[in-house]
Order: C-alpha cells, then sequence, then structure tokens
C-alpha cells in the first residue's frame, strides 16, 4: 500500500514540476498585506485579491484569495500599471490602481474594507466555498456566525456543527463530537494553536464555543492535510477573535439559563483585548423551581481572553487564553447512585506572527491543563458495579512553528514542526476515598514526547485540476518510533459548477480515550501510548462531488468515506479499577472501521436560508476481549441521521430559525430475558440471570426533536436590546435517554412469599422546555 | 420610565422560567423477547452427580416461576468416554437425572446430547484430576499457594475453617488462574479470611479447597461476572455469557470439576 502511494507521490512531484515549468512568473515583485475590517481592524479571511491588466476590457490577471491571518501575497508580478480589487462578502469591495516601477522587489498593500448589509447577500455554512482540494471542509468565519440559528440567545456554534452530515453526538448528556465514526479524541481542537482536549459543554442548551469571542471555524471531517496531526479523525481549528480596534465595547445577554458578557477594544494604537465569560446555571433553576426532578444537575462556566499587539509592520504578539469548567452532577433525590463529572480545561498561549513578502510564519508556546474527574457512589455497603473514581490530569507544553510560503499564486507550500510534552497524572478505583485525589503516590505519572514534522504543497496543476499534497512525520519518543503519513487530496472542476475531489490520509494518535461502556455519564479517562501502548492508526478513503445550482443559490454535495482504525484501545468488560493495578493491565487492543456516505443540500442565499443533511453510516468494533471477540457496534453508531435546518430573517429587526434532527436509536447493553442458572464450580444451588443482549445490540427508539427560536432587536433608551425566545424540543418527543432493569421486590399473595421481579423502565431527559433572554449591547 | 420597562422585562424572565417545564419521566416498557434453552451440568470428580437442568428463558417484567420454565418433554442423555449411553429423566423443576447415581472420575469424558422437539443440543466435558500444590503460606489475612498446573485447566482456592464437625468456608474463589499450559506453577489465593475466623481460632484448623476446573469453565466464570446487571437509570450492566452448549438458540454451561483438601501447615 505504502509502495503504491510513494509511486504516485513520485508521479505528482513529476506532474508539479511541469506544472511550475508552465507557470513561471512574469516578474519579479511580490505585492502583499493583510486585509482588515475597517472598523474593527480585524482581519479578514478570504477575501478575493484580483488584478487586472489596464486597458479597455480590464482583462483579469492574477488572483488569491486571504489566508486565515487576512494575509495575502501575488508573486511574480511584472512592473507595470494595474488594478487591484478586494471582495468580500459583506464588505463594499475596494479597488485601486497600482503602479509597479521596479523590476524586483515587493510592494506592501494592506487593504481596509467598509462593511455593507449583508442580508440579502449570503449566509450559511458553506456559503464561503473556497475552491480548495481539501475534502470534507466545513469554514465559517464571524459573519457566517452571526447568521446561524441561536439558542438561549446566543448562536449555538455546537449544535450548528452537530447538525451537518457526519457529525453526531452520542447521548443528550455526552460531551464531544463523534465525527465519521470516530470517539472524540480522534478529534484534533484547536483554539489559537492550543490543543484542548475537550472543551464542549453537554450538547444540549449553550453552544461548545462562546460565539462572541470565536473569529472563524475550520472543521475538516476526515483525510485533512498535513498541516494538522496527532489525531485519527478529524480537525476542528477555532480562531479567537482580537478585539476591535473601533472603540470600547460591551455586549452583555441574561437569560433563565445562562449568561454572559462580553469585553472588547483598543488599549492603545498598537494592541487590543478581548474578554469573554460566560456562566451556565441549570443547575440553580433545577433546585430552585424543579426540586423534584431527577436530572443530572449542570453548570459550566468558561473565559476566553486574547490582548494583541503589533511590534511593527512585520510582527505582532498575541496571548490568547481559554478557560472552561462544566460540573455534573446528581439531584437530591437521585436515589442510591449519588455522581458528580467535573472537567476542567485551561489553556495559555503566546503567539508571534510574522510576515513577509512571500511568507507569513507563526511560532507558538502554550500551556494546556485539562483534568476530567468522574465520581460515582452507589451509597451500599458493598462495592458495586457502577461504583467508580477515576481522574486524569494533562499537562502540556507544546512548541510550534510553521510558515506559509507563497511561492506562486498557484503554488503555496506550508511547512512547520510541533513539539508536545505530555505530562498524565492518572488514578482509576472502583472506590473512592479522599486520599485517592490527594496522595499523589498512589497516582500513575507518564511523562510522554512527541515530536512531529510537516510539509505541504496546494497547487493549481491545471485549469481544472487543484491539488493538496503533503507528509508528516513523527518521533514518538516513549517508543522510539518514527511514523510518516502521507496526505492527498485532488478537486477536478468541470466548470465553476461542478467539481469532483478525493483523498487519502494516514494518521497516528498517541492519546487514547476510555469510558465506561455500562455507564450512561460521561466518564472520560485519557491515557497516553507507552512502551505498551501502542499508537491508534487510521487510513481514510473519501471521494466527492459538489455542485451549485440555480445561480449558485444552492449547494449540493456528497461525499463517501472508508476508514480504518488499528491499535484502539477500551476497558475491559469488567475491569477491576484499583490504584495498586497498573492501568495498562485494565485496557485492551482492538481494530475499528467506519463507513458512510453524507449528503448535503444547502441554500446560500437569500433572507430564507438553510441546509439538509443526510448521513448513512456505519461503525464498529472488533476486540479479542469485548463481546466475546465478535464485531459489536459503538453506542454512537446511527444509521440514519437526518437534520434540517432553517433560519428565515423576517426583517432587520426579526429572526426566526428551526432545526429537525432525526437519528436511528443509539445502542445498549439490556437484557432481553430472565433464566434460572446453576450455580456452578464451587458452589451450589440457583440463582437468577440476566439474559443481554450483545454488547451494544439493543437499539432505542428513533430520536427525533423539533427547536424553534426567535429573536427581536430593538433600540431601548438609546442601546440595542435583543430578546429572544428559544423553544426546546417543541412537540415534546418523549425521546429515551436510557432503559434499565429495575428489580421490583414483590410479595406473593399466595405464599406471601417475597420475590424480586425484573422489570425493564425507560427515561426521558428533556421534554419541551422554552427559554426566554435578553441581550444587551454597549 | 427606565425602571418600570427593566421591571417588565424582569417578569418576562421569571415567567419564562415558570412556564419553561422540565420532567423526568421514568416508565415500563416491554422489550423484544426471543426464547432461548437454558442447559445447565456440573460434575465434579468423585462426587455424585446429581442432574442437568434444563429450562427456557422467561420474558423480563414478570417474576420468575421454574414451573414456567421447565421443558418436560427434552430428550437427553450422556455418552461416557464415547462408548457407554447413560439415559437421564424429567423429575421436575427442570431437573433432569440419571437412573442411577453417576461417580465421575477423573480423566473421563461425559456428551451431553439434548433434542427438544427436533432441535438438537450438545456439549463436552472432561473431568480434571485432583490438583496439587507446593508452597502454601498464609499472608496476613488470605492464603496464597503455588499450583502444579496441566494444560487445558483453570485453578481457584477457598479457605476452609474444619473444626470438628463443624466446617465454615468462603462463599466463592478468590479469582480464578488459568493454566498457561506448559506444566509450569501458577499461584492462587484465596478471599480473605473474615477476622472472627482468624482471631478466634488456630491456623491449625485452617485448609485450602482446591479446584481444578476444565477451561470452558473459566470462560464461563470471567464472562459471567461481567454480567452483573444494575438497577439504576444512569448504568448498564452485562455483557453476553459464555456458553459451552452447542445448537440454536440455547445458553448455558457443562463443566467439570476437581478438589483437593490441602492442610495449611
Amino acid at each position: 500500500m505504502h509502495i503504491r502511494i510513494t509511486s504516485f507521490l513520485l508521479a505528482f512531484l513529476l506532474l508539479y514540476g511541469y506544472s511550475i515549468a508552465n507557470n513561471l512568473p512574469d516578474g519579479d515583485v511580490t505585492i502583499s498585506g493583510f486585509i482588515k475590517d475597517a472598523s474593527s481592524g480585524e482581519e479578514l479571511i478570504g477575501t478575493n485579491i484580483i488584478l487586472y491588466l489596464p486597458g479597455d476590457d480590464n482583462s483579469y490577471f492574477r488572483g488569491v484569495a486571504s489566508n486565515r491571518y487576512g494575509f495575502y501575497a501575488l508573486p511574480g508580478i511584472a512592473s507595470g500599471t494595474y488594478y487591484i480589487e478586494f471582495r468580500n462578502v459583506g464588505y463594499r469591495t475596494h479597488r485601486d490602481t497600482l503602479i509597479i516601477s521596479v523590476s524586483s522587489g515587493s510592494l506592501k498593500y494592506d487593504a481596509f474594507l467598509d462593511e455593507e448589509d449583508i442580508l440579502l447577500s449570503e449566509v450559511t455554512v458553506s456559503a464561503q466555498r473556497e475552491s480548495k482540494a481539501i475534502v470534507s471542509e466545513i469554514k465559517l468565519t464571524h459573519n457566517m456566525l452571526k447568521s446561524l440559528p441561536t439558542m438561549s440567545g446566543e448562536v449555538d456554534i455546537f449544535k450548528s456543527l452537530v447538525l451537518l452530515p457526519g457529525v453526531q453526538t452520542a447521548t443528550e448528556i455526552s460531551s464531544g463530537l463523534y465525527i465519521r465514526g470516530g470517539s472524540p479524541d480522534q478529534t484534533l481542537t484547536l483554539v489559537d494553536n492550543m490543543m484542548v482536549y475537550n472543551p464542549s459543554h453537554l450538547g444540549n442548551f449553550a453552544s461548545t464555543f462562546n460565539s462572541n469571542a470565536v473569529q472563524d471555524i475550520i472543521l475538516v471531517k476526515g483525510a485533512y492535510p498535513a498541516e494538522y496531526g496527532g489525531r485519527l479523525s478529524s480537525v476542528l481549528d477555532i480562531k479567537l477573535r482580537s478585539g476591535t480596534k473601533e472603540k470600547e465595547k460591551a455586549n452583555f445577554g441574561l437569560g433563565t439559563l445562562n449568561s454572559y458578557v462580553t469585553l472588547e477594544g483598543p488599549l492603545n494604537d498598537k494592541s487590543t483585548f478581548l474578554l469573554s465569560g460566560r456562566s451556565m446555571y441549570y443547575d440553580l433553576v433545577q433546585k430552585t423551581v424543579f426540586s423534584d426532578s431527577e436530572n443530572p444537575y449542570y453548570n459550566f462556566h468558561d473565559l476566553n481572553a486574547k490582548f494583541t499587539y503589533e511590534l511593527s509592520d512585520k510582527d505582532a504578539l498575541s496571548l490568547s487564553a481559554f478557560y472552561s469548567r462544566d460540573k455534573l452532577y446528581s439531584p437530591d433525590n437521585a436515589g442510591d447512585l449519588e455522581y458528580e463529572m467535573s472537567w476542567l480545561n485551561g489553556s495559555v498561549s503566546l503567539n508571534w506572527m510574522r510576515s513577509s513578502e512571500k511568507y507569513i510564519s507563526n511560532t507558538a508556546i502554550s500551556y494546556v491543563q485539562y483534568q476530567f474527574d468522574s465520581k460515582l457512589d452507589n451509597g451500599l455497603q458493598s462495592i458495586q458495579a457502577s461504583d467508580y473514581f477515576a481522574s486524569s490530569k494533562l499537562s502540556d507544553v507544546n512548541l510550534s512553528s510553521d510558515f506559509e510560503i507563497f511561492l506562486h499564486e498557484n503554488h503555496k507550500m506550508k511547512t512547520g514542526l510541533q513539539i508536545f510534552m505530555h505530562n498524565y497524572d492518572l488514578i482509576a478505583s472502583d472506590i473512592y476515598h479522599n486520599a485517592l485525589e490527594n496522595d499523589s503516590d498512589l497516582r500513575t505519572k507518564i511523562l510522554s514526547i512527541e515530536s512531529s514534522a510537516f510539509m505541504q504543497l496546494e497547487s493549481q496543476i491545471t485549469a481544472q485540476l487543484k491539488s493538496n499534497v503533503g507528509t508528516r512525520i513523527y518521533y514518538f519518543k516513549n517508543q522510539k518510533r518514527v511514523n510518516i503519513e502521507p496526505r492527498v487530496s485532488f478537486m477536478y472542476s468541470f466548470d465553476e459548477a461542478f467539481s469532483v475531489k478525493a483523498a487519502y490520509s494516514l494518521t497516528h494518535q498517541f492519546i487514547h480515550l476510555m469510558f465506561r461502556n455500562d455507564i450512561s455519564l460521561p466518564t472520560d479517562f485519557w491515557f497516553p501510548s507507552t512502551k505498551e501502548i501502542s499508537p491508534s492508526r487510521s487510513q481514510q478513503f473519501v471521494v466527492g462531488l459538489e455542485s451549485e445550482l440555480f445561480d449558485k443559490q444552492y449547494l449540493v454535495s456528497v461525499e463517501a468515506y472508508y476508514r480504518d482504525m488499528k491499535d484502539i484501545y477500551e476497558f475491559k468488560e469488567n475491569a477491576k479499577f484499583s490504584p495498586s493495578t497498573p492501568i495498562v493491565d485494565l485496557l485492551t487492543k482492538g481494530q475499528g472501521e467506519a463507513y458512510g456516505i453524507e449528503f448535503f443540500l444547502n441554500k446560500t442565499v437569500g433572507s430564507f436560508t438553510g441546509w439538509i443533511g443526510y448521513t448513512y453510516s456505519f461503525t464498529r468494533r472488533l476486540f479479542d476481549d469485548l463481546n466475546i471477540g465478535r464485531i459489536y457496534y459503538p453506542r454512537y453508531d446511527r444509521r440514519n441521521d437526518i437534520s434540517v435546518v432553517l433560519s428565515y430573517k423576517m426583517s432587520k429587526n426579526f429572526s426566526l430559525s428551526a432545526t429537525w434532527n432525526y437519528a436511528s436509536g443509539q445502542g445498549m447493553t439490556m437484557p432481553y430475558a430472565q433464566y434460572q442458572g446453576q450455580k456452578i464450580g464451587n458452589q451450589t444451588g440457583s440463582e437468577l440471570l440476566l439474559f443481554y443482549s450483545e454488547r451494544n445490540g439493543h437499539k432505542l427508539p428513533d430520536y427525533h426533536k423539533l427547536d424553534i427560536s426567535a429573536s427581536y432587536d430593538f433600540q431601548f433608551d438609546d442601546s440595542e436590546l435583543t430578546v429572544y425566545m428559544s423553544l426546546y424540543n417543541v412537540y415534546n418527543r418523549q425521546n429515551i435517554f436510557a432503559q434499565f432493569v429495575s428489580f421490583e421486590e414483590e410479595t406473593n399473595p399466595d405464599t406471601q412469599e417475597s420475590v424480586t421481579t425484573p422489570k425493564i423502565k425507560q427515561i426521558v431527559l428533556f421534554p419541551f422546555i422554552p427559554t426566554f433572554g435578553i441581550k444587551y449591547n454597549l | 420610565m427606565k425602571l418600570r420597562k427593566l421591571f417588565y422585562l424582569i417578569n418576562i424572565l421569571v415567567l419564562g422560567l415558570i412556564i419553561g417545564c422540565q420532567d423526568t419521566k421514568i416508565i415500563e416498557v416491554d422489550l423484544p423477547y426471543t426464547e432461548f434453552t437454558v442447559v445447565y451440568g456440573n460434575m465434579q470428580a468423585d462426587t455424585s452427580f446429581e442432574e442437568v437442568w434444563i429450562t427456557r428463558t422467561l420474558p423480563l417484567n414478570q417474576t420468575f416461576n421454574i414451573e414456567d420454565a421447565s421443558i418436560p418433554n427434552a430428550i437427553a442423555y450422556f455418552v461416557l468416554d464415547g462408548m457407554n449411553v447413560i439415559p437421564l429423566r424429567f423429575s421436575g423443576a427442570g431437573k433432569y437425572k440419571p437412573f442411577n447415581s453417576i461417580y465421575p472420575e477423573a480423566g473421563q469424558t461425559y456428551e451431553l446430547f439434548i433434542e427438544i422437539d427436533g432441535n438438537r443440543f450438545y456439549a463436552e466435558s472432561k473431568v480434571p484430576e485432583p490438583p496439587t500444590a507446593g508452597r502454601v503460606e498464609l499472608i496476613d489475612n488470605y492464603i496464597s499457594l503455588d499450583v502444579n498446573t496441566r494444560a487445558n485447566e483453570s485453578y481457584g482456592a477457598l479457605w476452609v475453617y474444619i473444626d470438628g464437625r463443624y466446617i465454615t468456608q468462603a462463599d466463592e474463589i478468590h479469582s480464578l488462574i488459568e493454566s498457561p499450559g506448559d506444566g509450569s506453577v501458577v499461584t492462587v489465593r484465596t478471599k480473605i479470611i473474615p477476622d472472627d475466623v482468624m482471631d478466634s481460632n488456630s491456623s491449625d484448623n485452617l485448609y485450602i479447597y482446591l479446584y481444578a476446573f476444565d477451561k470452558d469453565f473459566a470462560r464461563y466464570f470471567n464472562s459471567k461476572a461481567k454480567n452483573s446487571s444494575v438497577d439504576n437509570a444512569l448504568t448498564q450492566g452485562g455483557s453476553p455469557i459464555f456458553t459451552n452448549v452447542s445448537g440454536e438458540n440455547v445458553i448455558g454451561a457443562f463443566t467439570a470439576s476437581a478438589k483437593s483438601l490441602i492442610e495449611l501447615n
């Protein structure tokens, strides 16, 4: 397989050389600069920069798009007079005359674009369609984020991502994204180049990310390019906003479930700040109004901060910080089982960005701390199967540097290197005691070091054919092993409206996330690859087609994928958790595969926008030690998944949005029958046993739900206010969260003997819930 | 004026909070049910073999009744060492007994044949030799011992206190150790001996029942331990229990064991 891929890469390099030879630049002048919002000073991503030749017909000469930093470069321009044009959706087009009098050198041209009303011009998820040869990529810019459906008064980015084909959640109170059959650890999450382990809030009422603080989001669902690495499945790359340069601004919202505040502005003419925080207090509402509820109590708070400072025309420093803490715990009347799950993300990163006429570099050092604690106590004298305490504390130091080199308008190279040092501090036990949290001698400590380097070439080989070819090399110190990962993707455009894409990637992952399969609450436990635990490995193949219809008002795309997963880990069934038991002894190694097809219809233009997504997919696992060595399907394996997202801007002040989601029921391990078992071996007598389905072999009823939200903007004593209303689960669908066996004691009326009857029950967590709130802009 | 508007807004928020209904519903539900045949048999070397249990599964949401689970019309018999046929007869409550007493001996192979309404089931087990131990040691409050192994066997130990006619013993073995198959020695241990047994008696009265089981018992034992059910909405227990009975829609175990009484001192 690798030989074939290597041969293919060699053939590509020949073609690439031919392409460069036929596209030699006309001159040696490079025009470069940044594109920014004229009022806020924020970088504008995806701005088209077009160079025209002078003359009557103003014929097209060259063109590029600005990158994530708002930077562009047009190399190889000969001396002469040109017209340069900057176009970005939602901004007034900026045009200028450019006279180049030298034959070599560089010309810096920064452009500042004025915002204009975007009501009739766009918007939805893939409106920012760039003809890049990267498959399965979804890009959301800040303007797009503003137009997504809202719940709880703020744009719910997480919910919008989950409603895309191929992206799912496991249960109503699970955290993390399950993308194309991969568990949440298989998605690389970056916030301003900081690796974040699990930034997810439980996915019902609040957005995962504070939308006020987000500049843009890139989601690559599979076969991602070489610039990313360290995860098997997908990438979620989030860039935080720099504060506005315009003036100090404040924005806050007050809701029945959560509230938030954002402060931003210039510190002086070279620096800006942005502070944004949220608090979700669903547990207070539960305790106050719904004290009889058996729903888990839940709260979280998070904080985003970013400071930027322009050292010079070419150099900029930024300091980003991200903190979030979530807590899920048992209500007072939870019965015998008391539980508390909490997870904390803390990270800080210092970035130095340097730009020149032909390249832009980004160097960052970051410190990341992550902790996930699970405590379950059945409160009974004896240890029960559900008694559990686990804690994984991770402290990472990461150093990274990358360069984006603009060789030619049709050829861009990106290269870089990264070093990760992961410190793990872990414990898992069948019982909980304070000492387990505080006694460092009882905990397992592991240092894991990995380093990597990558190079990728993004090229327009011919007028129709584009490519992104690269490779990533890993050195994993703990096993002294080197891994090479080829990544290739191609796009062929038959015309402006129709293109086909294909991609292949090989990826490795050096950390592993395990869950208790028998507990419906989140029980994340992270463990690194060590001498005994191999890195996971995955190959992914993707093919797809994409077409724009009806004057580019609609976008249709179809993608099919297949991926295998080797050396993935789970907890052994009935693992005995104890500080004295090495954690590696509790793990079992297996393999998996996932495949499916995704359909996506997206209306991209007008006041009425939205999308319909459909996914038909399979994901399965095979472990010698699980399910008696038979293939099984993870809980989040859902055969069919349909999502409909509609957004209607009725007027400048009033907007309405609705989302409907349908998914095949999730899997559970459930008993189907009872029987009398004979105590054998050293024991005699009988015992009542339950006959269980295979692991996750029982499917819950299908899940579907409609949410509607509306918001109205108005003036209130010279301030801008927005009131909103969200209706969760409008038609009160009784979606089953879980089914379980309850053993009920009864007295036989004939014999007066006490008998136990196993009864199947099911629990519904979230029925119809309306929420209201208000937002205030200063 | 400002305060009045703010007051209205706060009222709207409070109203929204009260209108917002939040509820957890727990309701009974039926699951799909497929009937399985359940077969159990356990032979111990040099101990009278009593019965094979042949029953059926019953649906959940009802109290288990052995009469409902019984299958009285099965044809069942053993074949001993491939030669002697030993018929079994239904004796009520799901049990099938031999006409005459059977005393399985180490090294014998028993095959179990069952036919119910044209469906045939089969299981086989070989009676192990009584196990032998080398080192036996009381460590704090449990006993550890080294066992000489044979292929395709597994081993477990119970502490036993014998004082004249009174015998007290652990309710179950601590763990099951599978033979590595190369004739080497493995270490097994008992469960913790309760303080009242340790404190009030001399260790002279402590013994160990050392069990040798056939290979299939180890697989049954381990998978059954994973099968424990959990009475809670947020947890799910269970995994399939290993069965060594072949046939369609059948579960159960047909195993054999041998034990030795080992002195502590």
